[in-house]
């Protein structure tokens, strides 16, 4: 009864309202090969992103290459930070790492079993304002997977979002979905996932999604190598 | 009627994805499809055989791609449609893909196997995501061979924009599989760049994404092989293709270029090729009986062809037209050429969805005349 209910919502979102079209004010070449997803340190004033090769790096806020924070990592697509603790979740093993730094960068790896799609596996996390974990899946279907902070699940939901899911992020108590085959972001209320915008991107492939504490948005490009920056505003 | 549409579309509605395991750090996915078409000719007015208005199961596929660790991919694809039916088709042959992968080398990532060449956009484009049931012809296989076991060296380039391939194979096409080379124990030599920007894309024909911004892809591809058979002998049954072009017992080099545009849903895509063959004997019959002062001791196969897609998304709607045409031999008259339109509705993506596709002959040549004008196919594929 619930999911039909959100079905509902969605598609009457969906078939309702215009969508508000974003332009970009900047433009940086980020110097990782296929960037996968960013995330914002506002503690470091740092990024850090992970590629598809293997790696996670620290980028500057000029997206000038600060280190290697850690390699061997598969197919990692989603990246979350805060403080010293950077989590990766890759997309084909099913696994999220726990990325600690420090004088000796340390991992612990959290298994979140799922049996779909090799490559429309965990596309995405962050972490809800109740403090709970999300992981979400890219597509065939999107299920948003809520999980307490050692990757225990609580409870999922399948999104009826036309396309995919390639990064989250949270602003402001409200949860925003990237998807990269509708080139645009969905804003959702938490916790019933009822859509209350639709942002279009002039951006191809984007892939990875954050937000400064001042409401700055960067969207990660896999394709062009690229981080697009939108004016700060209150989303 | 509309009660078993409406069902019909609720079921493709909840089409599944693919299924994965894994133990952390080896993957598996199995993956697959179905479609089946009807197919219906319009033959010429002496012709009478209409053994080819049928039903035909194009598909019964059967996928399974693997990854261990960031470096090791593998990947194992067969088509039970066409495994054991003697003779094989090479636009769908029953043994797909099977072949390993290794990225873990600085200077090149190396594929080792059997599967598909890198050398022509049409060929490498996955048949599914097409709008059409059947290739160009003169890249369905039957001219130059389209899988082959060897080994093939990879390497991208500025931001992935540029891509490098070059391949060894053993050069006779599927029919490697049997094991043995020809009597020479010759190979096939390909290579290839493919060139984009903004982003170098995927082998597709239809901008289902809708691309906020115009991506252009283009590329240019070469193969060679030298096969002198000593007197007497043959190529290996079948080695040559329907239209015994695809081994010259002599020289083939064969070149290509490609491109696709792809803007709001509407793409654009182009391709041609010449195979240049000179034979050993100067008197080979693929000469025409031309003099060597006329002919040069060469013969030259070849063709081209261009297409329009425009996608309309919120229809789930694909529109294609298509145009080719391809020479046999040129030192006959004459030359082939044919037009298509394609109409694909998507119950959900790529993974329902119902193809249309018509084909008119508006010219052959004489080599290898049909005995029809007009086709049509219609049916359904579904992917899981």
């Amino acid at each position: 009864m619930k999911n039909t209910l959100l079905l509902l919502l969605l598609s009457g979102f969906l078939h309702g309202q215009q969508a508000i079209k974003l332009h970009p004010i900047k433009s940086f070449n980020v110097p990782v090969a296929e960037p996968s997803d960013i995330a914002y340190n506002s503690k470091s004033n740092t990024f850090f992103v992970v590629s598809d090769k293997g790696d996670l790096y620290e980028l500057s806020a000029n997206f000038s290459l600060i280190n290697k924070l850690y390699s061997n990592l598969s197919d990692p697509e989603a990246v979350f930070v805060s403080g010293d603790t950077v989590w990766v979740a890759e997309e084909r093993s099913r696994l999220v790492r726990r990325i600690i730094k420090g004088n000796e960068t340390r991992s612990i790896a959290y298994s979140v079993p799922y049996d779909g799609g090799r490559n429309k596996g965990y596309e995405s996390l962050c972490r809800l304002p109740n403090g709970n974990m999300l992981l979400l899946t890219e597509r065939d279907p999107i299920w948003a997977i809520e999980l307490d902070a050692d990757f225990r699940e609580k409870h999922r939901i399948e999104l009826n979002l036309k396309g995919d899911v390639s990064a989250a992020a949270v602003w402001n108590n409200s949860l925003f979905l990237l998807s990269d085959e509708g080139s645009c972001i969905y804003k959702v209320s938490y916790p019933d996932y009822t859509i209350q915008n639709k942002y279009t991107l002039p951006i191809i492939n984007p892939e990875g999604m954050c937000f400064g504490p001042d409401g700055t948005l960067w969207i990660l490009s896999d394709a062009e190598h690229k981080v697009y920056q939108f004016e700060a505003k209150s989303w | 009627m509309v009660r078993i549409c409406v069902v019909l579309i609720l079921l493709c509605h909840t089409a599944i994805g693919q299924i994965s395991w894994t133990n952390g750090k080896t993957s598996l996915e199995l993956s697959g499809g179905i479609s089946t078409y009807y197919n219906y000719r319009i033959l010429d007015s002496v012709s009478t055989e209409k053994d080819k208005n049928r039903f035909n199961l194009r598909d019964a596929q059967l996928q399974f791609e693997g990854r261990k660790g960031k470096n090791w991919e593998f990947e194992l694809q067969v088509d039970l449609a066409d495994l054991g039916i003697g003779s094989v088709d090479p636009e769908n042959p029953g043994l797909m893909d099977a072949w390993m992968q290794y990225k873990g080398f600085p200077l090149f990532d190396i594929r080792l196997g059997y599967g598909k060449i890198a050398w022509s956009r049409y060929s490498l484009i996955p048949f599914t995501y097409s709008a059409y049931w059947q290739r160009p012809e003169f890249l369905r296989g039957s001219i130059v061979s389209r899988r082959d076991v060897g080994i093939e060296l990879s390497k991208a380039f500025w931001k992935d924009r540029i891509q490098l391939y070059a391949g060894a194979w053993n050069g006779l096409g599927e029919v490697s599989l049997r094991g043995d080379n020809d009597v020479t124990g010759a190979l096939e030599y390909t290579g290839r760049i493919e060139v984009g920007y903004p982003l170098l894309m995927k082998n597709r024909e239809v901008d289902d994404k809708s691309l906020p911004k115009p991506v252009f892809n283009a590329a240019f591809s070469s193969r060679y092989t030298k096969r002198e058979l000593p007197v007497g002998e043959l190529f290996p049954a079948g080695a040559s293709g329907e239209y015994g072009l695809r081994l010259t017992n002599g020289t083939k080099y064969t070149f290509g270029g490609d491109f696709v545009f792809m803007y709001r849903g509407f793409s654009l895509l182009g391709e041609f090729y010449q195979s240049v063959n000179t034979p050993l004997d100067t008197a080979s019959s693929y000469l025409q009986g031309y003099t060597f002062a006329k002919s040069g001791g060469i013969y030259k196969t070849g063709g081209l062809v261009i297409q329009g897609n425009y996608f309309i998304k919120k229809a789930g709607l694909i529109l294609s037209a298509r145009y080719e045409q391809y020479n046999l031999n040129d030192l006959l008259p004459g030359y082939n050429e044919r037009i298509s339109a394609a109409v694909a509705y998507q119950f959900d993506g790529f993974r329902s969805m119902i193809k249309l596709q018509t084909l008119h002959i508006l010219q052959f040549e004489n080599l290898r005349p049909p005995d029809w004008t007009d086709q049509f196919r219609i049916g359904w594929q579904y992917l899981f």
